[in-house]
């Protein structure tokens, strides 16, 4: 099973891999988002916390 | 009520919020971690269960992460950063695929790089499935991934990842 799921994402184009990613990213981010240059600065202030992100932490409280 | 109660006079809810959360080498392994104290490195071991391999390898990807995004911000994302000055040529860092573990680099393929966040961790709805798994960006050119195995089910099960909002 691990070889089939590393066959779909060697499978994938680099550009479509990152894109998906970043978006993952910026979606998650509550307080920072970190990039090399700012330009995916329009990318991120649409972005940023519109999606639930996962922890392996209990919550804070 | 004294400004800091023994712990017998506390109500029910504080005594288990601090039982889970006050520092305990007992509730490190079966918690995944404490809250507080971002303990990634058994946090990871535990979800592939690969044990000194693997920390190895998250070893190198924090000093890869801290290279590439500045000391200063990958210690705030990531919590505590206490590694070595990276020494690319010394690591040796370009290709790690085994069963469960697995680093892509996109360097050479593409002029896009990744990017991360406060919380970097992307995985599927759950990691105790046949086909979970969980990936991280761990430089701008690099994916570090991790399967699930199904000979670690008891492993996965006592991390139960959460969904906050």
């Amino acid at each position: 099973m691990n070889q089939e799921i590393m066959n779909v994402i060697k499978g994938l184009h680099p550009d479509v891999i990152v894109e998906d990613v970043n978006k993952l990213v910026i979606g998650q981010g509550r307080k920072y988002v970190y990039a090399l240059d700012k330009g995916p600065l329009e990318l991120v202030r649409a972005g940023m916390s519109t999606l639930d992100y996962m922890t392996f932490f209990p919550e804070e409280s | 009520m004294p400004a800091n109660p023994p712990p017998r006079s506390r109500d029910g809810a504080s005594r288990w919020r601090n039982s889970r959360f006050t520092p305990s080498a007992r509730r490190i392994d079966g918690q995944g971690g404490r809250a507080r104290c971002l303990r990634w490195q058994p946090v990871v071991a535990n979800i592939v269960g690969r044990g000194v391999q693997l920390v190895n390898i998250w070893i190198l990807c924090r000093r890869r992460l801290a290279d590439a995004y500045g000391r200063t911000r990958a210690s705030r994302a990531y919590g505590d950063f206490n590694g070595d000055a990276y020494d690319a040529k010394r690591e040796g860092f370009d290709v790690v695929y085994e069963r469960d573990v697995y680093v892509l680099d996109v360097s050479q393929d593409t002029d896009r790089r990744f990017m991360t966040s406060d919380h970097p961790v992307i995985m599927t709805n759950g990691l105790g499935r046949e086909d979970g798994h969980f990936a991280l960006a761990i430089s701008p050119t690099h994916l570090f991934g991790g399967f699930y195995e199904p000979r670690n089910y008891e492993c996965n099960q006592r991390i139960a990842p959460r969904r906050n909002r």
